[in-house]
């Protein structure tokens, strides 16, 4: 096998080699016969003449000896490859327009498939990472809503579930701390991890030791493990670090170890560093309890039915060992890349749009190379009288194709290798679930491969069909100029033209809509002024300030500071500000009881310092802002924004109305407060402007308990010059109060506004962008179609204009004939575009209380947009053809009769 | 020992085996094959260098025979074919295939 490979390698590649040994054998075989005639006693030159006659020519040896070799077909394929080079190379300007074509298509889609190919399918960096799963608590009434473990949980399901797993470890989402720094405190992140945790994952620390389970107790766990770049960048990668004490908070921790080189959670942000869990700590002040997540590696042998039997057998006892928390518990297995990948449906959306404009780049040249197939017909026509079969014209026609989709494809590849980070970078952080850059490896490389191969198929296959099915007599009889198209082919590329404008009216349609949509989030109301606001994040973890008259203390030096800063107008305190994120808080309406077995509302909790709306210019729209004399010893006092009145307050007068607050967010220590309602304000964003309203509260933060909420603050100052030039001063005014308190997450409300915005301005430019390149395409397609056709035709015109036949009927003649090509395409587009739109339909909208959505504030119906979709392409359209079409006006109709 | 004209034409086939069985006992070059198997024919077989050459390239292709440059008895270079284990093999069962095929030729035209 190996032999014959390397025989019929030879013979094909290292040809003349091979020849030559062949001549050499002939040769020596011709002398021999010669020597053996003239020892008979025949005269030399007789014996070679008789050799000669005797033995014949070389010539059908070769031939015998090569189709011996095995190597016909691949020679034959050679021949044709060597051809096409030859005949594309012959006409530069088509194949510069086929390459580039199918290179933009091409280069899209690997783009885009290599984003999906890291987000989607690529399994996690650590070993084994494909056998980790993840578990996760369900509600067996509630099918579907999937929930972290919480703390009292975990105990007894560890205890019940060492049997299924050889590994189990727990995690939860990294908190911050505050750390000294040069000056002032700095702000590091710290996840907290069970002891198995580096096991699990099977990435032991470089440095140092794991946690131990007795560290995972309240009192024992002041250990911390760094991750490998927060040693690299604060201990200069000194391995003398093990062992040295770190201050976190006030507290001293001791380094135990360091984390792996590769260890990237990629779903979850990378830490700086790595506490002990302590599942058995109450919620501190400082810490808000979040879920736990919980990651294990199943028993080798166990397929997922077992594990899933084990886990509901499980449940099923933890269910009867307490049925007030765990009633309806099922546990559910999922597997490590899908439980956490979201945001899929915005990327396919923008991978069937790149597939839309590899179409249109098919259809293209599809249209070139049937248009070229028709000027070769005479070509084709002789070779087929010389004895060639119509299979070798249409493997002539689809190397032809093949060599244009290789070399579309090489380009493409260098296309996606420069665009795919920026197309990343593009995407709406919506999409993207996995901090991990999209890289061109070999399932990108064979991806981008398998396209070029159906892309060329595809494009060369229906003209090569057409094309090798020549009419010999007809070709013959005419010269290639003057025949006019079969109407079968013609109809051919009229279908490909009108594809190609369907298509670009659904991309350009989509375009239109997202550029209604993101002028509408420009436009869409704030609620508040973001002119001239800095903002930033304060954290006061010193456990004096969980005492309230220390905490109010220290912000009241803080802004009374600020405020003397030049440049500054005035400042306030708020635990929440707009784009920021917030905390959910679970309240009720006094004397309006929630029906049993309803959920129970819940409204973004913010505690701000009087001076918050006036700083911010929220509008009030009934009531009083808070003020001084709200204070912790006078009534308690809540202001609430237009939507929660429009959800709670509708049918009363919301002022004087009453709320009994109990919890914020896991945090039950805020005890039942009751507020009064004094104020009303207009809505503000939680996120962005692409997000269903949501219900907000504001207190005093003069009369709430000290809760994690409002020990991480946000301090904005409303400024008299641009406010980033005011931030080194109130950093210095912070520092004088307290050093220990970091100050992060600095920006402009500006900024803030301008960040919300971002996804949806991806969205815009990547969907414009494949808009643009539909465009393009099918400006070229149309150009070259009606070019093509008055090139055909250009006698006829010549004769014409000779008999007397005026120029602008000509011209409207010729665009005639492109106003129907493009009016059925546009018209077909239209409904694609309808059907599409409903098809998709609510994937385009954004999810109540999420916002997550593509499109705001238009419908995918959108007449106006649909209109000027079709217009601006009808515009574009005429362009292309009017070019060519009055080349048909100019024609001399001596030169044209002279082609004859 | 007459010179005869009458040339036979080879069955399919069976100029690979007769190649294979001139091999069999020594390494030749193409020109000894063919008058190898023209002598021992008692010169009724005359092996053309039109099939000669395209069936030791052949018979090359599948591993039966190899070939190498050497030097010939009067010094000049040619190139000698010898018998690999897989083309003895081959040798073996071909010949016993046509011993049968022959036999039961021969059979039929003796009986029939």
């Amino acid at each position: 096998m190996l032999n014959d490979l390397r025989l019929r390698f030879r013979s094909l590649f290292k040809k003349s080699a091979v020849e030559e040994d062949l001549n050499d054998e002939l040769r020596f075989h011709f002398d021999q016969h010669v020597k053996k005639l003239v020892a008979s006693g025949i005269p030399p030159a007789e014996a070679r003449r008789q050799a000669h006659l005797a033995l014949g020519t070389h010539d059908k040896i070769h031939e015998d000896f090569r189709d011996a070799s095995g190597v016909r077909f691949f020679e034959a394929l050679l021949q044709d490859i060597r051809f096409a080079l030859r005949t594309l190379r012959k006409s530069s300007g088509f194949t510069a327009v086929a390459v580039l074509t199918l290179a933009l298509g091409i280069g899209a889609n690997t783009a885009i498939f290599s984003v999906l190919e890291a987000q989607l399918w690529k399994p996690l960096p650590f070993p084994d990472s494909k056998s980790l799963v993840v578990v996760l608590r369900a509600n067996a009434k509630t099918h579907g809503h999937t929930t972290l473990f919480s703390a009292p949980d975990l105990p007894d399901w560890l205890v019940a579930a060492q049997s299924s797993f050889t590994d189990i470890c727990e995690f939860q989402g990294y908190d911050y701390y505050a750390t000294p720094g040069h000056d002032t405190a700095e702000m590091v992140t710290a996840r907290p991890v069970s002891a198995a945790f580096f096991q699990t994952l099977r990435m032991p620390p470089a440095l140092g030791r794991s946690f131990l389970p007795g560290e995972q107790q309240e009192g024992h766990d002041y250990e911390v493990i760094l991750s490998y770049a927060f040693w690299q960048k604060h201990f200069a990668s000194d391995s003398s670090a093990v062992g040295r004490t770190l201050v976190l908070d006030g507290s001293p921790y001791t380094i135990v170890g360091v984390a792996p080189v590769g260890l990237h959670l990629e779903f979850f942000g990378d830490a700086d560093m790595y506490v002990p869990l302590v599942p058995t700590r109450k919620n501190s002040l400082t810490r808000t309890g979040t879920g736990i997540l919980v990651v294990a590696r199943p028993k080798p042998d166990a397929t997922p039915r077992q594990l899933q039997a084990q886990m509901d057998v499980i449940a099923a006892q933890l269910a009867k060992r307490y049925p007030e928390r765990n009633a309806d518990l099922s546990l559910k297995i999922e597997s490590l890349p899908e439980a956490f990948t979201f945001g899929q449906r915005g990327l396919f959306f923008f991978a069937g749009a790149a597939v839309l404009v590899l179409l249109i780049a098919c259809a293209n040249v599809a249209c070139l190379l049937l248009a070229r197939g028709l000027t070769r017909q005479h070509e084709f026509a002789i070779r087929s009288t010389l004895g060639a079969k119509r299979p070798v014209l249409l493997r002539q026609l689809l190397v032809e194709g093949a060599l244009l989709g290789a070399v579309g494809g090489a380009l493409g590849i260098v296309a996606a290798t420069w665009s795919a980070n920026a197309l990343n970078a593009l995407l709406s952080p919506d999409f993207l679930s996995r901090t991990v850059a999209p890289r061109l490896d070999a399932g990108v490389l064979a991806f981008a491969i398998a396209v070029s191969l159906a892309a060329s198929v595809l494009a060369a296959l229906a003209p090569g069909l057409f094309a090798s099915r020549v009419n010999l007599t007809d070709a013959l009889r005419h010269n290639s100029h003057t025949s006019s198209p079969a109407p079968a082919h013609r109809r051919l590329r009229s279908a490909f033209v009108i594809a190609e404008v369907t298509m670009s009216v659904a991309l350009l349609f989509g375009a239109g809509l997202f550029l209604n949509s993101f002028t509408r989030l420009m436009r869409a109301p704030l609620g508040f002024d973001p002119h001239n606001l800095i903002s930033l994040g304060l954290t006061l973890s010193d456990k004096r300030y969980t005492q309230p008259q220390n905490l109010w203390l220290a912000e009241q030096q803080i802004l009374e500071r600020v405020r003397a800063v030049p440049g500054v107008t005035d400042a306030a305190f708020a635990s929440q500000i707009p784009y920021a994120g917030g905390i959910g808080a679970g309240f009720s309406i006094v004397g309006e009881p929630v029906p049993p077995g309803a959920e129970k509302p819940s409204a973004i909790l913010s505690s701000i310092s009087p001076d918050y709306f006036p700083v911010m210019k929220v509008r009030f729209l009934a009531g009083r802002p808070f003020s001084a004399q709200d204070a912790q010893n006078s009534t308690h006092v809540a202001i609430v924004n237009e939507n929660f009145v429009q959800h709670y307050l509708q049918h009363r007068n919301p002022i004087g109305a009453e709320l009994d607050i109990d919890h914020i967010g896991f945090d039950t220590s805020y005890g039942n407060v009751r507020e009064r309602i004094v104020g009303v304000v207009q809505n503000t964003q939680l996120f962005g402007a692409n997000e269903v309203p949501f219900d907000f509260i504001y207190v005093p933060t003069a009369q709430v308990p000290v809760t994690s909420m409002n020990l991480s603050v946000f301090l904005v100052a409303s400024t008299s010059v641009p406010p980033s030039s005011v931030v080194s001063s109130i950093r210095h005014e912070i520092a004088q109060v307290d050093t220990g308190i970091p100050v992060t997450h600095v920006a402009t409300m500006d900024e803030r506004v301008s960040d919300s915005l971002q996804g949806a301005r991806g969205n815009l430019i990547l969907i414009g962008a494949f808009a643009t390149m539909a465009l393009a395409l099918v400006a070229v397609g149309i150009f070259g179609a009606i070019a093509y056709s008055v090139e055909q035709r250009t006698s006829e015109f010549g004769i014409r204009l000779a008999l007397g036949a005026m120029p602008s009927r000509i011209l409207r003649h010729t665009l005639k004939q492109s106003a129907i090509l493009g009016a059925s395409g546009i018209a077909l587009g239209v409904v694609v575009s309808l059907a599409l739109g409903r098809a998709l339909g609510s994937a385009l909208y954004l999810v109540p209380q999420q916002h997550a959505g593509l499109l705001y504030g238009v419908t995918i119906f959108d007449p106006l947009t649909l209109a000027a979709a079709c217009a601006l392409l009808a515009g574009i359209l005429f362009m292309a053809s009017y070019i060519p079409a009055r080349r048909a006006t100019k024609v001399d109709p001596m030169v044209a009769l002279r082609y004859e | 020992m007459t010179v005869t004209t009458t040339r036979l034409d080879l069955p399919q086939g069976t100029l690979d085996l007769l190649i294979l069985r001139t091999l069999a006992l020594a390494p030749q070059h193409g020109w000894a094959i063919s008058e190898r198997i023209h002598q021992i024919s008692s010169k009724v077989l005359q092996v053309q260098q039109g099939s000669l050459y395209p069936a030791l390239h052949r018979l090359e292709r599948r591993g039966w025979i190899k070939a190498r440059w050497g030097a010939s008895e009067n010094n000049r270079r040619a190139k000698y074919y010898e018998l690999t284990a897989s083309g003895r093999k081959q040798l073996e069962a071909e010949t016993t295939a046509w011993e049968k095929l022959t036999a039961a030729v021969a059979q039929i035209l003796e009986t029939a």
